[in-house]
């Protein structure tokens, strides 16, 4: 029985460690993003950078895939959902998948694997090169200078790509319908703006929120793990995204849990 | 100094004095590489002065002239050449609010230099610019800063 526990415990151990690490720099961060001495003109260009790589080059791709997402959901979907006998719950249904799951989840996916996947590497190379104990050197905090505008460009970047995501699915589908199946344009605006609930974007906002804060906090904190040594990049990038990962689910699953109460 | 250790404690006693005001130049302390050479000095007229990006690259390309070389301005470090990469930590060192320049072991960067004369030289030109400035290298390298014996630059 000791032994078991004694194996429980050493297999949790660096996972708790590893938590509580990430826990206490998301602590950090959060008490820096809300000090006013955190902010002066560097970090303003580091956050304006951050937003045009994570948010404006990625557009591109995202509009597409919100097309493509809204012919299928929408376009063919409302039609498939008219075609059955009780649209008003497959409605609902479809307008709360569309809006506070399916949105911030594609979004969260495209920006951990693009900029998350870029951040921990970027960070470890920095560590492994000293150029964090250069801006050290010279009192420049990494947290405030580099830390804080990547997490703020995280937040920000999830939650309005989100929402625009989700507008471009119901647009497309909407003009799609309209072309193909010829249905009013106002009739079908009206059922899905009666279908549409404030919870949804609400849900659609705070996992915005929280979605953006993890994906830049767990990259960071997992490039700041990388040592001297070449070797540690790759580590410390394949920890980090892994974490990424772990992160969205349970994100996912805890916004999950307010529908149910 | 004799040795690697006692070179560390001298810097470990000057860095401590000088803090607020340290630009130290050494290879340990690279030019940040994801950063062009103007972003890298103005980084810390940005930073610690709140000077507004376009009035610290303003004060950076006119540094930069000073060496003759507002052509690097737009460049990488991993493009710049042993000296050119030098001269820029050097004017990162003394953009510092007045400037205590601690250069360690200089010939660590300028590794295509046989003597000091181009680091004295430039350290002439720029004098206005820092405060202070202390060179710390090893007793070995005395013969490259054309000191005798015990003798102190």
């Amino acid at each position: 029985m000791g032994n078991l526990v004694e194996y429980i415990g050493r297999m949790t151990m660096p996972y708790a460690a590893s938590l509580a690490d990430t826990a206490s720099f998301s602590l950090r961060a959060i008490t820096r993003i809300f000090r006013r001495s955190t902010y002066n003109s560097a970090n303003l260009t580091i956050l304006i950078n951050q937003i045009y790589f994570t948010s404006v080059e990625v557009l591109a791709l995202l509009l597409g895939i919100a097309v493509i997402s809204g012919i299928v959901l929408i376009g063919i979907g409302l039609e498939f959902i008219k075609g059955l006998g009780f649209s008003d719950i497959l409605l609902r249904i479809l307008m709360a998948f569309i809006i506070a799951e399916v949105s911030p989840l594609t979004t969260v996916i495209l920006i951990a694997l693009r900029s998350s996947a870029a951040m921990n590497t970027e960070i470890a190379v920095m560590k492994v090169n000293r150029e964090l104990a250069a801006l050290e050197a010279y009192r420049i905090s990494p947290l405030n200078y580099l830390f804080v505008p990547r997490i703020l460009t995280g937040m920000i970047s999830l939650v309005i790509l989100s929402s625009l995501f989700a507008l471009v699915v119901l647009l497309s589908g909407l003009v799609f319908s309209g072309v193909v199946f010829g249905t009013s344009l106002k009739f079908n605006v009206n059922l899905l703006l009666n279908a549409t609930e404030f919870t949804d974007i609400v849900i659609l906002l705070v996992k915005g929120i929280a979605l953006g804060f993890f994906i830049t906090v767990i990259p960071i904190s997992s490039g700041l793990k990388a040592t001297v040594e070449l070797t540690s990049i790759p580590v410390a990038v394949l920890n980090g995204m892994v974490k990424v990962f772990i992160a969205i689910v349970i994100i996912e699953v805890l916004t999950l849990i307010p529908r149910f109460i | 100094m004799n040795s690697g250790e006692e070179l560390g404690r001298a810097l470990a006693i000057i860095v401590r004095a000088n803090q607020n005001r340290l630009g130290m130049v050494s290879a340990d302390i690279p030019l940040i590489s994801n950063l062009e050479v103007q972003q890298n000095i103005a980084l810390i007229l940005q930073y610690h002065e709140d000077l507004p990006r376009d009035l610290a690259y303003g004060r950076v390309l006119e540094l930069l002239g000073r060496l003759k070389l507002e052509g690097l301005a737009r460049f990488r470090p991993a493009s710049l050449a042993a000296r050119e990469r030098f001269l820029v930590m050097l004017l990162r060192a003394v953009v510092v609010r007045e400037a205590s320049v601690v250069i360690e072991r200089p010939f660590r960067i300028l590794t295509e230099d046989k003597d000091a004369l181009l680091l004295l030289d430039v350290l002439d030109r720029i004098k206005d610019l820092y405060h202070d400035c202390h060179i710390y290298d090893l007793a070995e390298q005395r013969d490259r800063y054309g000191l005798n014996n015990g003798q102190k630059h």
